[in-house]
């Protein structure tokens, strides 16, 4: 049992979208951490 | 060795660049530490976007840019999945996070639960755990530095190496858990950047088709869903991955120093957002086949195909990114090891009763004792990566049932989880050598699961939760 191309496929662009997102979450949480002065 | 090699000089120029950048970050974040839980815990009161932050970027390591495209070599796409698997133990480290605050709000480190918990004996064995997989990880990681640089630059491994390390004592030195959590923020953006623009050229440049139709030429092995090896490697990854976040006191420290109400949270959301991105840079590694390239060693394919990609300029973008992992989980293994050494060694043994400024002075040595050690250990470079990593598996996958019966259930004693972590670790070794690395962690832990039932139902005790309230001053 092989993976197939279009598996492969989704795995690896729902992966790449995954992590692409990541930086832009980080960085509204560090924007509202800083507005409610709440970083430390 | 790479089409696109670095010359020394720039290779220098931007370690020394990168280098006095977060050395002087870590002295401004350093300056309004005065006490040991300033400098250890950062004041105990890290916000949410700098716990999730930094839950990730510490877990995105050497493991996550170098051994991943590793094991997707070696064992395709369970080798990418087992990897991701990982995230589990940050996921299920969140309520645990929360449980550890509320249970020893003034606590310290791992060290502490389990001599208040367990007792000495018990403690001596999780110490030797610790102690053992801090060392494993921090050699690693140094080896690491020397291996990227070597594959990316014409500086040679020993060189990279000190560099790193170096860079990393310092600025953990000077800013404490403060300066490694902030730091860890600013790496795991430029990590996660990073590992999104080489995959996007991967596909652009290569496509998965061309890379799927490759590796079913070439290697179908790695497409193979029930590659027998490569299952295994999956459950014992998984295992393998929650001994490590549960017992180290990397993730504990950090329990101890997130602010009330934020631990669970922090602890899930940077689980979920580090679920993918082994994915990613295993991907990466697969297309090895489709541009030719044979590592020298299988740790180093990643860089290598990242490199070929991006041409010269790839590789000093290679090198930031790579450079961040490293010095995201190294930093913060430092401090979280010099803690332990600090509470569990210096003040238990040595100077009970030493005040806040005496702890941290010997905080700040030990840390640089630390480096020194992780120096000479790295001089012969001894194993590959994921070798030397996955010996450790054996150990701290005996420590998971201690820990979570130790937490949640109060009928385990002393007795029983010394047992569980001792015999975990010998059936976990025996099993390495015997059968292979891949069995080591998943062995260790059902051997310790037993034992622990075996205490739980046979001889069971009633540990009085309120011990921890009345240990207060423990590490205070």
């Amino acid at each position: 049992m092989y993976l197939s191309e279009s598996l492969l496929a989704i795995l690896v662009w729902a992966a790449l979208v995954g992590s692409a997102l990541a930086p832009v979450i980080l960085l509204l949480l560090y924007q509202r951490d800083l507005k409610d002065k709440n970083l430390w | 060795m790479l089409d696109a090699q670095l010359d020394s000089g720039l290779a220098l120029a931007i370690l020394i660049g990168f280098g006095l950048l977060w050395v002087a970050f870590g002295w401004y974040l350093g300056r309004g530490n005065r006490s040991i839980d300033d400098y250890a815990l950062a004041g105990r009161n890290v916000g949410f976007a700098f716990a999730t932050a930094t839950a990730m970027a510490t877990w995105i390591t050497s493991n996550t840019t170098l051994v991943a495209p590793q094991l997707a070599y070696q064992f395709g796409i369970w080798g990418m999945i087992g990897y991701s698997m990982a995230a589990l133990g940050l996921i299920l480290f969140a309520p645990m996070a929360a449980r550890i605050k509320s249970l020893m709000p003034h606590g310290f480190t791992s060290g502490d639960f389990i001599r208040t918990r367990f007792g000495p004996t018990a403690w001596a064995v999780f110490m030797l755990i610790s102690l053992f997989y801090a060392m494993g990880w921090l050699v690693s990681l140094g080896m690491a530095g020397g291996i990227l640089l070597s594959s990316l630059s014409d500086l040679d491994y020993h060189t990279g190496m000190t560099a790193i390390l170096l860079i990393c004592v310092a600025y953990t030195l000077l800013g404490g858990l403060k300066a490694v959590i902030a730091t860890d923020f600013v790496q795991s953006i430029l990590i996660l950047v990073g590992v999104v623009i080489i995959a996007w050229f991967c596909i652009d440049k290569v496509g998965i088709s061309q890379i799927h139709q490759n590796v079913s030429e070439l290697q179908p092995e790695l497409l193979n869903l029930a590659f027998p090896a490569a299952i295994m490697f999956l459950f014992n990854n998984i295992f393998f991955g929650i001994g490590e976040i549960f017992h180290s006191n990397v993730w504990w420290s950090r329990a101890f120093a997130f602010k009330g109400g934020v631990g669970k949270k922090a602890f899930l959301t940077g689980g979920l957002l580090w679920l993918p991105i082994p994915i990613v840079t295993g991907f990466v590694a697969l297309a090895a086949l489709s541009l030719g390239i044979v590592p020298p060693s299988a740790d180093m394919v990643g860089p290598l195909v990242a490199a070929r990609l991006l041409g010269s300029i790839g590789a000093v973008f290679v090198f930031v990114v790579v450079f961040s992992a490293l010095a995201s989980s190294m930093d913060s293994l430092l401090a979280a090891t010099s803690d332990l050494i600090t509470q569990d060694g210096y003040k238990r043994l040595l100077n009970p009763k030493a005040d806040s400024d005496t702890l941290l002075k010997a905080n700040k040595r030990i840390v640089i004792g630390l480096g020194l050690l992780t120096w000479l250990l790295c001089l012969p470079k001894v194993a590959t990566l994921g070798a030397l990593l996955n010996f450790t598996g054996a150990f701290v996958a005996s420590a998971i049932w201690p820990i979570l019966f130790g937490l949640y259930h109060p009928a385990l004693t002393g007795r029983f989880a010394s047992a569980a972590m001792a015999l975990g670790i010998v059936s976990g070794l025996t099993l390495y050598f015997v059968v292979g690395f891949y069995v080591a962690a998943i062995s260790s832990a059902l051997v310790s699961l037993l034992i622990c039932l075996a205490g739980v139902y046979l001889a069971p005790g009633k540990f009085d939760w309120q011990t921890f309230k009345e240990a207060r001053d423990v590490s205070e």
